[in-house]
């Protein structure tokens, strides 16, 4: 049997890319596989089945399709299409692997639950259902390494985004690769490194797998074990937030790996086409931009803020100090769309909900503007609040000189009228599904300051929530089974930016009324 | 006077201070005074020789404020003003009333401090209904009337220049959209019809609620000081459980049908009195307004133990941003939480005396968003919005997009600076948003609360708020650049060359 001669393939592009995005999580499942038996887990076997099976299924869609239409419509369907079938299917190994199985949990629950883990895993998000984490203390974790590996390479290969990595192998897409790129990159526009799309899509990936090994290598030297050096890395370099701990970062009480860690987050928000600049051309680069400069500005204003706040209303131990390091951990945390926690525990400085509101609200306003474009981050992303200001200050310069025409400007850079009515769009369509999305998950049972985190949370692809879904307690008790399957939905959503997952069914509804007869066939 | 629909540089906001001052400071004054008098008056009448002295200082000074507004208004002169400036001449009259609001709370010596009387003065002012009162009915006559005319006063003053003055200038043309129907006869024909129209339909409205409670059981003044705050959607309430102290269901559907008129648009309420009726249902705006109305009924009514009557004041009180309350609805479901915070954010219709970001803004925002969409669809294809049968401009548009941004900043700002220790994340929310939407009430807990005894700081913040989402902040912020400008031209310019 050999592969079908590419002639005689079905035109489908968005099987086609579906399938190779399947191909590209199977070494990764492999690898967990690997991890599994080698440190003597009984889970070895389900992660070699699954890995053959998104093996098989991907390699059948590939092989069995070619690329047809490349209009916008189908390269932002086949890239939503392929997140929602990676997501969906990547809850297999969970599932098989009875991760989330409970006493008194239906076997529906337990899969709704693996498809959440899996959803927040590859989305980047971070927020967990999992209530049986290890702890440091821990002899005999209840969930194998293979698995809790595999968990945390889901936010990996989210991170810079599987259709990116599929690009890089996919040589037919030509100057339709960028497309696909900038349909999954986070950010109003996409940079391009290289001549070739392909070219820029693999200086990214060899970029990301640098970041993530010299993360390892820092969170190692910080006082980390090498395997939690390793599975921190992963998901830092991806601002997921997955942690292999409970009680996340706050599980080793540590100042150098919180350090450590908060670098690597602010790194891994900002945008990584600086990093290669950074590295190949100018070590200026960093300061010339405006984006960054404003994304550090809102960290150390932040920062600065709640500390006082804090500092102010004793409302942490270790005075300033104490307020310090909490704020700038989470400020850190939030900005960057990570989601890690430094709470030792549920009523411990660190638990941001305990905080009072204001501080909070600062964390919801970083929840809502996330990270840069070009990062791995969620959020709206600080470019886009950038272009929001000046869009509000020319609407007051209108006001006052209604024949005037005022650009829109950021520093002294002219914005394009298409990319100004891109961010008013993207920014319209992220406050209606913040408020349809509230609606819902308050229908479906969630409460009111849970469900203001969740959504807000969900969207720009954070982690933790409030209320009963903060940084030390987890979805499962917040929300129930129906507005979790909600706000999986938005996480893609989030992830996606948007559009993508609002046009999805667009392709296949057209595709499919080609192949209906038409009423004046005869 | 006339509006100058061009602007020349050297007469925006409030630069040209000379030519744009005194008229709206004297109209302020002189409003001011006579919301003073009357309720003076209506002190005298009620309280008897309680509060005695206070009532002769407030009759004084609220002559003498007519007198010195009447002066000050003479000193305006003739040339043309700018659409800015005409903003900006609201702003200041709007000062100018409180300034005379604040000292008559004080003198009154009824509240607690000075900065209490001007949250009182600025929450009355702007149609919200927070309150720094724990208990209403312990105050004077002469204050609980103060307290409803002043939003009466300022409603009136809403309606005639979003429908009389703004239609003409820049943020008007966004607003009214529906006024520019063809074959349709317009309310605004020339500034002094519409001052007799619009005057005498927010007349019929008042009196005809004030009649209705009556009716339902209130006794007068109670059924007047209630009608003048559902008519101006200011929701002052002469009782701590505003009207749900009255436990009567004919007062709270006459409530309702009060807000949800007081909340519409009122060039819609004329198109029904002049029998167009197919004008009325063309409405985008109206069929907006009258399905959130109706979704959000439903929610409230099938999600909580709430009567229908209750639930009917609870949705159009937050849709109309009034703010009286009947029901404590914050002990029901977070469905019902989410949809009350959603309407309040909402608002009401443009062109009507109510708040919020409005449904017009809304309705074009979501067929921006439908267009869009459609571009994506199919990249090579060029549509615009109509809204009732009529094109939308592309700046106007644009407009639309960079108020909803300055919106959703100013309510970012409230919601951070508050910084009240007392409230948590939800109460601190809601307490931004519907200081900024003019609502008047806020979720703390498991309790719907009008009365606000934070700190002097937060007050101050929900105050700025409030003026900001009452004044569509466009005018707010033309002002305060116009005096920073006019200030920057006082400083001395330094001297070139060597002396």
């Amino acid at each position: 049997m050999g592969f079908t001669s590419p002639s005689r393939r079905v035109p489908a592009t968005v099987v086609h890319i579906c399938g190779l995005a399947l191909l590209a999580i199977a070494p990764g499942l492999f690898l967990s596989a690997v991890v599994e038996f080698s440190s003597g887990g009984d889970a070895g076997w389900i992660l070699v089945l699954c890995a053959l099976i998104f093996a098989v299924v991907g390699g059948g869609m590939w092989q069995g399709t070619r690329l047809g239409d490349l209009a916008i419509r189908t390269v932002f369907a086949s890239v939503a299409w392929s997140w929602m079938l990676v997501s969906v299917l990547g809850a297999l190994p969970f599932v098989l692997a009875r991760t989330f199985q409970q006493e008194g949990v239906s076997r529906w629950i337990e899969v709704a639950n693996a498809i959440f883990e899996s959803v927040s895993g590859y989305t980047c998000t971070g927020s967990t259902v999992l209530t049986n984490l290890p702890s440091l203390d821990d002899p005999d974790p209840q969930i194998g390494r293979g698995i809790l590996f595999y968990r945390q390479l889901t936010q990996w290969y989210g991170g810079m985004g599987f259709v990116q990595l599929v690009i890089t192998v996919l040589p037919t897409l030509g100057s339709k690769a960028l497309g696909f790129m900038g349909a999954e990159a986070p950010g109003p526009t996409s940079d391009r490194l290289a001549p070739r799309a392909a070219d820029t899509a693999k200086i990214l990936w060899k970029l990301y797998l640098g970041g993530t090994l010299a993360m390892a290598a820092a969170f190692t030297a910080a006082g980390m074990s090498l395997w939690d050096g390793i599975n921190h890395s992963l998901t830092t370099a991806a601002t997921g937030g997955f942690s292999t701990y409970g009680n996340s970062l706050g599980e080793f009480d540590s100042l150098p790996i919180e350090v450590v860690a908060q670098i690597a987050m602010l790194f891994g928000g900002s945008n990584w086409a600086l990093h290669w600049l950074f590295l190949t051309m100018s070590r200026k680069v960093y300061g010339q931009d405006h984006e960054f400069r404003a994304y550090i500005a809102i960290y150390v204003v932040c920062t600065i803020a709640i500390t006082a706040m804090l500092t102010a209303g004793s409302e942490v131990e270790g005075g300033i100090g104490g307020a310090l390091r909490v704020s700038s951990f989470n400020v850190a945390s939030m900005i960057s769309s990570t989601g890690f926690g430094n709470a030792q525990g549920s009523g411990t400085a660190g638990d941001f909900v305990l905080w009072s509101a204001t501080p909070l609200a600062i964390i919801l306003l970083l929840m809502v503007v996330g990270g840069m474009s070009g990062s791995t981050a969620g959020g709206t992303k600080v470019i886009r609040t950038r272009v929001l200001a000046a869009i509000s200050h020319r609407t007051l310069a209108v006001a006052r000189q209604p024949r005037a025409v005022v650009p829109v400007k950021l520093g002294r850079d002219v914005v394009p009228e298409r990319v100004v009515h891109q961010v008013s769009l993207f920014m319209m369509a992220y406050a209606a599904l913040v408020v349809g999305g509230f609606l819902a998950v308050t229908w479906l049972g969630g409460d009111t300051e849970s469900t203001i985190g969740g959504v807000i949370g969900s969207l720009g692809n954070m982690g933790p929530a409030f209320g009963d879904a903060g940084p030390t307690t987890n979805f499962q008790n917040a929300f129930p089974t129906p507005a979790r399957m909600v706000l999986a939905f938005l996480m893609i959503v989030g992830r996606l930016e948007l559009f993508a997952v609002l046009l999805m069914f667009a392709a296949p509804r057209r595709a499919l009324r080609r192949v209906r007869p038409h009423k004046h066939a005869f | 006077m006339a509006i100058d629909t061009r602007a020349s540089p050297s007469s925006t906001g409030v630069s040209g201070t000379t030519e744009v001052l005194p008229l709206p400071f004297g109209i302020g004054l002189g409003v001011g005074g006579i919301c003073v008098t009357m309720s003076a008056a209506v002190g005298l009448l009620g309280d008897g020789d309680n509060f005695g002295e206070a009532r002769v200082a407030e009759l004084i000074l609220g002559f003498t404020t007519i007198l010195i507004g009447f002066a000050v208004s003479r000193a305006q002169g003739d040339r043309p003003i700018t659409r800015a400036a005409a903003m900006s001449m609201f702003v200041i009259s709007w000062v100018a009333m409180n300034l005379v609001a604040i000292a008559a709370f004080w003198l009154s010596g009824e509240l607690a401090s000075p900065l209490d009387a001007v949250f009182e003065a600025v929450s009355a002012s702007t149609t919200t209904g927070f309150t720094t009162v724990a208990e209403p009915e312990s105050l004077s006559y002469s204050l609980r009337f103060l307290r409803v005319i002043m939003p009466w006063a300022t409603g009136l003053g809403v309606l005639l220049v979003s429908m009389g003055v703004l239609p003409a200038a820049v943020a008007g043309a966004e607003l009214l959209p529906e006024r520019r129907i063809r074959g349709q006869r317009k309310l605004v024909t020339s500034f002094g019809i519409a001052v007799r129209n619009i005057l005498g339909l927010y007349l019929v409205l008042t009196l005809s609620l004030a009649t209705g409670y009556l009716l339902a059981g209130m006794n007068v003044f109670d059924g007047i000081t209630y009608a003048l705050s559902t008519a101006s959607t200011g929701g002052m309430a002469n009782h701590a459980d505003s009207i749900g102290h009255f436990d009567s269901a004919a007062i709270e559907w006459i409530a309702s049908a009060g807000m949800v008129a007081a909340g519409g648009n009122l060039l819609v309420v004329w198109w029904a009195i002049r029998g167009r009726i197919d004008s009325v249902w063309r409405s985008t705006e109206l069929r907006l307004y009258a399905s959130l109305l109706a979704i959000g009924f439903c929610v409230v009514f099938f999600s909580s133990d709430l009567s229908a009557s209750d639930s009917a004041v609870a949705i159009s009180s937050a849709l109309s941003t009034t703010g009286l309350r009947s029901a404590n609805w914050a002990e029901s479901s977070a469905f019902v939480h989410a949809m009350i915070l959603v309407a309040g954010g909402v608002g009401a219709m443009s062109g009507s005396v109510g708040s919020g970001f409005r449904q017009a803004r809304v309705a074009r925002i979501a067929l921006e968003v439908r267009r869009s969409l459609e571009q994506l669809l199919s990249p090579h294809r060029e549509s615009i919005i109509r809204i009732d049968g009529v094109a939308v401009k592309e700046k106007s548009l644009a407009l639309t997009y960079g108020y909803l941004w300055m919106h959703a900043f100013t309510l970012a700002a409230v919601a951070v600076l508050l910084y009240s220790r007392d409230l948590d994340i939800i109460a601190t929310l809601s307490f931004a948003l519907n200081s900024v939407s003019n609502v008047g009430y806020y979720v703390d807990g498991s309790e719907l609360r009008s009365h606000v005894d934070q700190s002097g700081w937060t007050q101050l913040v929900a105050a700025m708020g409030m003026l900001l989402g009452r004044l569509s902040i466009y005018p707010v912020l033309l002002t305060i650049s116009g005096v920073g400008r006019w200030f920057s031209r006082l400083r001395p310019r330094r001297s070139i060359g060597v002396s």
